[in-house]
């Protein structure tokens, strides 16, 4: 039966994304309906979803593994695919993630895009985006993985360039894209790796048989560290990261839902399910673990200078993912887990705060222009403080736990693992900082200089139920695992992860671990209140203090600038060459070799064709020569 | 004599002459249709006997035609493009001006095509191969009256000239080392003596690569590609980009699958040189273009250095990935040029990417199947594009040659930056040039009929891969039954 | 075998086909780049009567005829599209034709 659910759930989004995409053309219909398919199609979806949980809960966990094949799909060389899925303990939470949060930010959309003429598009492609994300976390071989992997990147493309009359969502949205095209290359040739070496694709076949490419082999590194570049592309971390702040052109409910839940964590689920793949190879676990380090550090520091509300939350996503990632290569999966799931509560509260804000301040989203919105906006004001809390690790807050969780078993995880520590450590005082940072400009303090425009106008229901909704689980989510008591995340995913490394804190690690945690979040709040807070004159001439390594933070890095030369660059200026061909040349920054050896040779292969008859007899006679002087040196040799 | 092998053959070769004569008879103006209608009836009936024939190998003429699972499946493919440009020319200005001439041209060269994949001896091959041709040239200067369609067939026909004449005197060569011209007979001595090495056959090898390779326009045979599809009619540069790429594929399965396998090591280098090459300089050089057909020439060429990957690896697996390949690339790019040829009729110059801006705003099925081709085209899964780059580079990674994937996996890449500009532009706003509310002509049926069709077959080709693949590798594996 | 070596065969025809390959190069006019490319064609019926000779197999005799209908083939839609071509008005030359490039 599970297996059925599952495909109707997998189905609904679809149907919901068809239904919605054939209406008829001429006029746009009544939104009447078209709420009903967008929301109904996932909120069925999610009550399906609860009732294959509830069945799994009543099984024995050795039983809660349910894999059902529609059809063989392509059969190559002995390789067979089928369209299948996989219903665990993984893909179970996930699916709850992806439907339940994904239902309460669809319900929060219909007020949201009341004011936008394309009000059917934007629930088409939702609906697109969770049938895709369902896709991806329930396949049960790679390439269904990577088909999924691939719907998503279109539909968060789709959905970043949702308002493409403007030349930034547009270019974001292309960014977004190739980069992740980038991720896809590197799974699409992971799979190929593992189609060579055990001959099959199917997950249940590829982990069992996981040992056969050899402890600490070549195979091995190579096939995790390619998914994990299709992993850091997808979920934002160094050096791919930096598609993600510019996402937040789309409209908020995407970034909350896409870039901020689900996709960007979609990394995460992958390392976590191939974790039979990465323990075979300690130097993979290594870099994952390092690379998360670097992320979810270096994206602290840039979210506590951003100006934008919504760059704010999109370089704490940046650091938050860096700490699953984190965690991931160390092995600790199912603590990994536990964050990604407060993580999808509090920052799609903190998210959906901030659009409501945005909202009824006309599109307002700069934190120069916001203050004092306590006494105008209370639902926002209270729900975005929970959000704060939970992702400052304040006690007793959902991400207190998960945070906690993380960094304590860190500690016990080798030399890496403390090395890990200190980082999430000083991280966590910058998050705490940073967060209450924007909670303290937006909420607190006077009205901005020359007031509001018009007044803030306070959501209506349709926006403050699913806020409300998500704060309390913002709020009280951590509760489900709590050290020293019970680890129910623990031991329902302990089934889907048999054989992982148990890495345990001491009690005493776990007992300093908490007590840091506690201090670290109250004093990051403190500091906060004391520089933004508390007196808004010290704030002001806090503000032209070191001006230039503020700007450095405030641009990322200047990171953006140097990919945008060296690596995206390439990529894109491909798309744009033909545009900036015509344009004068302005006094552009440094073209980097890659870029100008794709561009240079494209004019030189569009120069080469002269149109001259006799240039093009010569250059296949030159190219007889050639091959005639390659077939030899093939021979030679 | 057993001809039930040659049915195929005769019946296009029928269809193709009668065609012609329709036209010079005097049957009034009511008949217009009718050398259309012949040429569709004898596509029709030569696909039937596609499907008769499906099965063990027959022989015609002393075996120099063979139908087998290989050869039919080819004929199903290059019928299809036919059927399709057959319906996308119904409103092409040279096409309504000579009719009979058009289509009895376009019927000459598919059976050159059907005589390609049938053939079983070098002389049939060559003559197929000449056969398709020579149509071609008269049919891209058919538009007498306009320079660049002139330009484009003399161009054609000089520097096709020269290809033929390189890869004639391979074949010579080839004849000169094994002492037959019977495609079986070559396969069993190139296997059975040790002739690696041997400096003949290595001239051979190195002409018939070439031979091949220009009429599959790969690099660096391809200059002519982008000038000839841009000049020539619209329809016929459909009918080049699908058909003589099947055929041109055909001979290299022919050739180097089957009957040269037995010397593979003497040439899979220089064909894994030739697709790497031509995928990468067939990506890059797309970058520039402006205008669509000539862009769609140089992602033929890049398409063509996809394939050759399944031609180096030389083996059963290869040449399946190659033919799944072939039909999902017939579909996507006869999709891609229907949109093209329709929006051709509606405005001047309707071939450049300006004329395709917003035009999916205005006629949004358009727009879809655009996008849903070009993604097809840049293997975007799960489309059948993806399923087909998927075989071949998988292919390619099995025999050991994962640097050829490598190259194949950048490329598409790269193609993406011009695949995915030609989606954005059918999506961008409507110009403020083009009038508002313009009236629109009323759809050709035919033409959007073939682009709705070919679109269904991209998904379709995709979703149901596996009935598909299964008849691919019977028709690979016939291949190399003696 | 008596009378004139392999050798010798396949010594003119790939001094024919490199003289045609050069004049493909070089000349201007289409109407004798058609004659060059006749020549290459040519070569290869040398090369084919040779081996035909060696193997004593008469294929390669037939080759070569079919070769030669097609090279006729060629020619004739060769001139018919020069004179096409001379109608317009386009000289005779073929670096005119270079309007269809890049």
């Amino acid at each position: 039966m599970a297996t059925t659910l599952g495909w109707i759930i997998l189905a609904l989004p679809l149907l919901g994304c068809l239904a919605l995409a054939l209406f008829p053309r001429h006029g746009e219909p009544p939104k009447g309906p078209v709420i009903a398919i967008g929301v109904g199609s996932i909120l069925i979806a999610f009550v399906l979803s609860a009732v294959v949980f509830a069945s799994m809960l009543a099984e024995d966990p050795s039983e809660r593994l349910h894999v059902d094949s529609l059809y063989e799909w392509i059969d190559i060389g002995g390789v067979s695919v089928d369209l299948a899925i996989r219903i665990d303990t993984l893909s179970m939470m996930m699916m709850l993630i992806i439907t339940g949060v994904g239902f309460l930010i669809h319900l929060y959309s219909v007020e949201y895009m009341d004011h936008d003429r394309d009000y059917r598009r934007f629930f088409a492609e939702m609906n697109f985006f969770v049938f895709s994300m369902l896709l991806l976390v329930m396949a049960e071989n790679f390439v269904f993985l990577i088909v999924g992997w691939g719907f998503v990147g279109i539909a968060s493309y789709l959905l970043i360039g949702y308002y493409y009359q403007q030349a930034d969502a547009v270019r974001s949205a292309k960014k977004a894209f190739v980069m992740n095209v980038i991720g896809d290359v590197g799974m699409v040739l992971a799979a190929f790796l593992l189609v060579r070496e055990l001959g099959t694709l199917d997950y249940s076949e590829v982990f069992a048989r996981a040992g056969e490419l050899g402890p600490e082999s070549g195979t091995a590194l190579a096939v995790c560290l390619l998914l994990f570049v299709g992993a850091a592309a997808k979920s934002g971390q160094m050096p791919l990261h930096s598609w993600l702040p510019d996402a937040m052109t789309g409209p908020t409910p995407v970034s909350a839902l896409i870039h901020a839940a689900t996709m960007v964590t979609a990394g995460v689920y992958l390392i976590v399910r191939c974790y039979t793949l990465f323990d075979l190879s300690s130097l993979a676990g290594d870099t994952v673990a390092v690379v998360g380090m670097v992320t979810l550090f270096l994206a602290a520091t840039v979210a506590l200078m951003q100006v934008d509300i919504k760059r704010v939350l999109a370089w704490s996503t940046v650091s938050q993912i860096g700490y699953m990632v984190m965690a991931a290569g160390l092995g600790l999966y199912a603590s990994a887990m536990f964050h990604l799931m407060t993580h999808a509560f509090f920052k799609a509260t903190l998210f959906l705060a901030a659009g409501a804000v945005i909202h009824a301040l006309g599109g307002e989203q700069s934190l120069d222009r916001m203050g004092g919105l306590r006494r105008h906006l209370r639902v926002a004001y209270f729900a975005m403080g929970a959000g704060c809390l939970a992702i400052a690790g304040f006690p007793g807050f959902s991400g207190f736990f998960s945070k906690d969780e993380i960094l304590a078993y860190s500690l016990a995880a080798g030399t890496l693992g403390t090395i890990g520590y200190v980082v999430g450590t000083v991280a966590a005082l910058l998050t705490a900082i940073y967060m209450f940072r924007l909670l303290f400009r937006a909420f607190f303090g006077p009205d901005p200089d020359g007031g509001y425009a018009h007044a803030p106008h306070p959501s209506r229901w349709w926006m403050a139920v699913p806020l409300s909704i998500l704060a309390v689980l913002a709020v009280v989510g951590g509760w489900i695992q709590v050290p020293f008591g019970w680890h129910l995340i623990d031991d329902w995913l302990a089934p889907a992860l048999v054989g992982a490394p148990e890495i345990s804190p001491s009690h005493t690690q776990e007992v300093v671990s908490l007590i840091i945690g506690s201090i670290v979040a109250v004093a990051g709040i403190a500091i906060a209140w004391y520089l933004f807070g508390a007196d808004r004159e010290r704030r002001l001439r806090l503000a032209g203090v070191a001006a230039g390594p503020r700007r450095v933070l405030e641009d990322g890095y200047e990171l953006d600038e140097i990919y945008d030369e060296a690596l995206i660059g390439t990529t894109r200026d491909l798309g744009d060459a033909l545009t900036r061909d015509f344009e004068p040349k302005g006094a552009g920054g440094i073209i980097s070799a890659p870029v100008a050896i794709v561009r240079g040779s494209a004019r030189v292969l569009r120069a080469a064709e002269s149109g001259l008859v006799r240039t093009y007899a010569f250059a296949l006679i030159a190219g007889v020569g050639a091959a005639g002087i390659v077939i030899v040196l093939a021979v030679v040799r | 004599m057993n001809v039930v092998a040659a049915t195929p053959l005769l019946i296009m070769s029928g269809a193709s002459v009668l065609a012609l004569v329709l036209g010079v008879l005097p049957l009034g103006p009511r008949s217009r249709w009718a050398p259309a209608l012949v040429a569709a009836a004898g596509c029709l009936a030569t696909f039937v006997m596609a499907v008769v024939l499906w099965g063990e190998r027959q022989v015609a003429f002393d075996g120099n035609v063979r139908a087998d699972r290989f050869s039919m499946l080819l004929v199903m493919i290059v019928l299809t493009a036919t059927l399709g440009v057959l319906a996308l020319a119904q409103r092409e200005p040279s096409a309504v001006d000579r009719r009979a001439e058009w289509t009895g041209l376009l019927m000459l060269s598919a059976t050159g095509m059907v005589l390609v994949a049938t053939s079983g001896d070098l002389i049939t091959l060559f003559l197929g191969i000449e056969l398709l041709s020579v149509s071609l040239y008269v049919l891209c200067a058919v538009e007498v009256w306009r320079e660049r369609s002139l330009e484009a067939g003399l161009k054609y026909l000089i520097i096709g000239g020269i290809g033929s004449a390189v890869f004639v005197y391979g074949l010579a060569f080839l004849y000169g080392v094994t002492g037959s011209t019977r495609l079986s007979d070559i396969g069993a001595t190139l296997s059975g003596a040790s002739l690696t090495g041997e400096p003949l056959l290595l001239v051979a090898l190195v002409l018939i690569t070439a031979g091949l390779a220009f009429k599959a326009s790969a690099v660096p045979f391809h200059m002519w590609t982008p000038d000839v599809y841009e000049g020539a009619p619209s329809p016929v540069t459909a009918f080049m980009a699908t058909g003589t790429k099947t055929a041109a594929f055909a001979g290299f399965m022919l050739m180097f699958t089957g009957a040269m396998t037995g010397v593979e090591s003497d040439w899979r280098t220089l064909v894994a040189a030739v697709a790497a090459v031509t995928i990468l300089v067939g990506n890059i050089a797309a970058l520039l273009q402006t205008n669509v057909k000539r862009l769609l020439a140089y992602s033929a060429i890049a398409q063509a250095g996809y394939l050759l990957i399944g031609i180096a690896v030389g083996s059963i697996q290869g040449a399946e990935a190659v033919l799944y390949y072939l039909c999902a690339y017939t579909a996507m790019t006869l999709a891609a040029f229907a949109i093209v040829i329709i929006r051709e009729r509606e405005v001047e110059n309707g071939d450049t990417l300006a004329a395709l801006t917003g035009y999916g705003r205005v006629r949004p099925w358009a727009g879809v199947v655009m996008t849903i081709a070009v993604l097809s085209l840049a293997g975007f899964p799960p489309l059948s594009g993806f399923v087909g780059k998927f075989l071949l580079f998988g292919a390619a990674v099995e025999d050991g040659m994962t640097w050829l994937a490598i190259v194949g996996a950048v490329g598409s890449a790269i193609s993406l930056a011009y695949y995915l500009r030609i989606a954005v532009v059918m999506w961008s706003p409507v110009p403020d040039s083009e009038p508002a509310g313009r009236k629109l002509l009323r759809m050709p049926l035919a033409g959007a009929g073939v682009a709705v069709a070919s679109t269904v077959a991209v998904v379709g080709l995709a979703i149901f891969a596996s009935p598909l693949i299964r008849m691919c590798r019977a028709a690979a594996e016939s291949l190399l039954a003696p | 075998m008596t009378g004139v070596p392999l050798a010798f065969y396949i010594g003119l025809s790939a001094a024919m086909f490199l003289i045609g390959m050069l004049g493909v190069m070089i000349r201007r006019n289409p109407l004798l780049l058609l004659l060059a490319v006749e020549l290459m064609l040519n070569s290869a019926n040398v090369a084919l009567v040779g081996f035909s000779r060696h193997w004593d197999d008469s294929a390669g005799q037939i080759f070569a005829l079919v070769v030669m209908v097609v090279a006729a083939a060629e020619v004739v839609i060769g001139l018919g599209l020069v004179v096409a071509t001379f109608r317009q008005r386009i000289e005779l030359d073929v670096d005119q034709l270079s309007t269809l490039k890049g």
